[in-house]
């Protein structure tokens, strides 16, 4: 704590000295420091407290996949091929997931029920996580296993899914956690296709599900933004990936239908025991840190790409 | 109404019923409980620019809307009455079918931004598969950019945005992208009020050269460009024909007091 807060202030001085030079307001140059050394005073922590380890292993760290508290041997390796596994299954699927629940919501639904539907999207996107963890550890962790078994025996590759609690079940729950929380923000740029554009593809004899096509187009910067922002949240889950993707910190993997581990889970499931070790703590920090650069890369992405959609 | 029931019905006696004219029958218009139309009644002729004209919310363009079936994408608008293309109801045809023969000019212009300018000409012709391969494409898409008066401005640039055109250029794009289709009945909402003199001279030179081709249903809310293009006016009040003739008779002799105070500008 003490180390953020002087970091803080120090990163706190710098940016107000650096944002000195933008012209601005004075209010809005305060809050931007505020915001901004915020950021680099987390991120700075967390390479702060990563440092033993980074002292004695050098970058090693993020390219070693053993996990050996025992041996006081660290690698989050493992931790983020699983978080890039996991995310990149569960975008994959949320993505005309997400589409389909926008566009039959602003479009397929009588208009009366669009508001109901809209609203319950939207607090769908809002429940808290560990009531989606609990429903994957005991409903869709179980019907996933024996689904991806019926079709995987019908293909002639035998039962893959050996577990029912494995990466391929954190993806598919990530990707219905995130699903509703792209489809409110495809649907805020669906319902800003002006009228007159509306008319002009109906004019030229668009069926109902072509003006779809060429009015999701029209709007694919926002699909694109809210898909950056549900990746960033994907990345970045927790408790509900804690719960169902089996846990297997030591062997690495790249089978998705075998138990694993992402960053946020690890530092969420090894956290509690960490202090018995002597480099455990500062190896989760660097988990930590290497979430932190990755999840804000995504977040600037998201926001510059959803930034462009409204100029 | 009984009087102006009785003015259409003369017109219909002097009318050809060849190609492409348009009879609207009794047509009646609400959005939820606002009452567009009452009743309205009138006989469009081919080849012809008929103009209809009145202050706003009269409920012209709400006439356009209905003769390419555009209302229907309105989710509270309630149509009743029929309005005949060549002898047939309108509402019996196939929307997408009646769309391709009745094409619309809007008030704003409308391109698709993101689209590029021959994208935008090209996208009707596509979705509705008139063309075969990319040189018929082609030509299809300069021959309406020609007959738009816009070919020269835009043949080397055809992969811009369409957002990057000035608006009399959009505008001359989405009637591009209206005569692509070699439409029956054009309708025009407005064109012109958006534009600049210089813009709306081009388009209504362009509109008197189109007649020969096509029926050309023009809404204005500015007397005198009906007086300038139109050969017959229908003069609309709160949702209701006061008024139609050909374009000189109306504007010389109107038989009606508020056709009178409209047409000389008294009546906005």
């Amino acid at each position: 704590m003490a180390i953020f807060l002087v970091l803080f202030i120090t990163f706190y001085l710098l940016s107000a000295f650096t944002l000195l030079f933008i012209k601005t307001r004075w209010g809005l140059r305060l809050i931007a420091a505020i915001n901004v050394a915020i950021i680099a005073a987390l991120v700075a922590t967390f390479a702060w407290e990563a440092l033993p380890l980074l002292e004695r292993d050098g970058l090693a760290v993020f390219v070693n996949s053993d996990w050996d508290p025992p041996r006081e041997s660290y690698g989050v390796l493992n931790a983020l091929v699983g978080t890039l596994i996991t995310s990149a299954i569960a975008i994959t699927v949320a993505m005309p997931l997400a589409v389909g629940v926008a566009v039959t919501i602003n479009e397929m639904l009588p208009q009366r029920l669009r508001g109901v539907f809209g609203a319950l999207n939207d607090l769908t996107a809002a429940m808290p996580t560990v009531i989606y963890g609990l429903w994957g550890l005991f409903v869709l962790g179980p019907v996933l296993q024996s689904v991806v078994n019926t079709v995987s025996t019908w293909l002639g590759f035998g039962e893959v899914m050996t577990a029912p609690l494995t990466l391929f079940t954190a993806a598919i729950l990530l990707a219905i956690m995130i699903t509703p929380y792209a489809a409110a923000v495809i649907r805020e740029g669906y319902a800003l296709v002006p009228r007159h554009i509306e008319e002009a593809i109906y004019a030229i004899g668009a069926t109902k599900f072509e003006a779809v096509l060429v009015k999701l187009r029209y709007v694919k910067n926002y699909i694109f933004g809210g898909l950056f922002l549900a990746l960033g949240r994907a990345m970045g889950e927790t408790v509900a990936v804690a719960m169902v993707v089996g846990g297997n910190f030591a062997r690495f993997t790249l089978n998705p239908f075998e138990s694993g581990i992402t960053i946020s889970s690890l530092i969420a499931l090894q956290f509690p025991n960490a202090h018995s070790y002597q480099f455990m703590v500062p190896a989760l920090f660097a988990g930590a840190l290497l979430l932190a650069v990755v999840g804000l890369a995504i977040n600037a992405v998201a926001i510059y790409i959803l930034q462009r959609a409204t100029t | 109404m009984g009087k102006v029931v009785g003015e259409t019905e003369v017109m219909v006696g002097s009318m050809t019923s060849s190609k492409s004219g348009v009879v609207i029958k009794n047509l009646e218009v609400a959005f939820g409980s606002l009452e567009v139309l009452r009743g309205v009644n009138l006989e469009i002729s081919p080849n012809t620019i008929t103009a209809l004209m009145g202050p706003s919310g009269s409920g012209k363009s709400t006439i356009l809307r209905v003769l390419n079936r555009l209302i229907e994408i309105y989710p509270d608008a309630r149509v009743k009455g029929d309005v005949l293309l060549d002898g047939r109801s309108i509402f019996e045809m196939d929307v997408v079918e009646l769309r391709k023969r009745v094409q619309m000019i809007f008030q704003i212009p409308n391109p698709i931004p993101n689209l590029s300018i021959f994208e935008n000409v090209a996208l009707g012709l596509k979705l509705n598969r008139l063309v075969n391969g990319r040189r018929e494409l082609f030509q299809r898409v300069k021959q309406a950019l020609e007959k738009a008066q816009l070919w020269d401005e835009v043949k080397d640039r055809l992969n811009a945005p369409a957002g990057k055109l000035s608006g009399g250029q959009q505008q001359r794009l989405c009637i591009a992208r209206a005569l692509a289709f070699n439409p029956e009945v054009l309708l025009a909402d407005e064109p012109t009020a958006n534009l600049d003199p210089e813009n709306t001279a081009k388009i209504e030179a362009l509109f008197l050269e189109l007649k020969k081709e096509m029926t050309i249903v023009l809404v204005t809310h500015y007397p005198p460009q009906a007086a300038r293009i139109s050969d017959y006016v229908a003069f609309l009040y709160k949702g209701q024909i006061v008024e139609t003739g050909p374009t000189k008779e109306v504007f010389t002799n109107p038989k009606h007091e508020l056709t009178e105070k409209y047409v000389t500008g008294r009546l906005y």
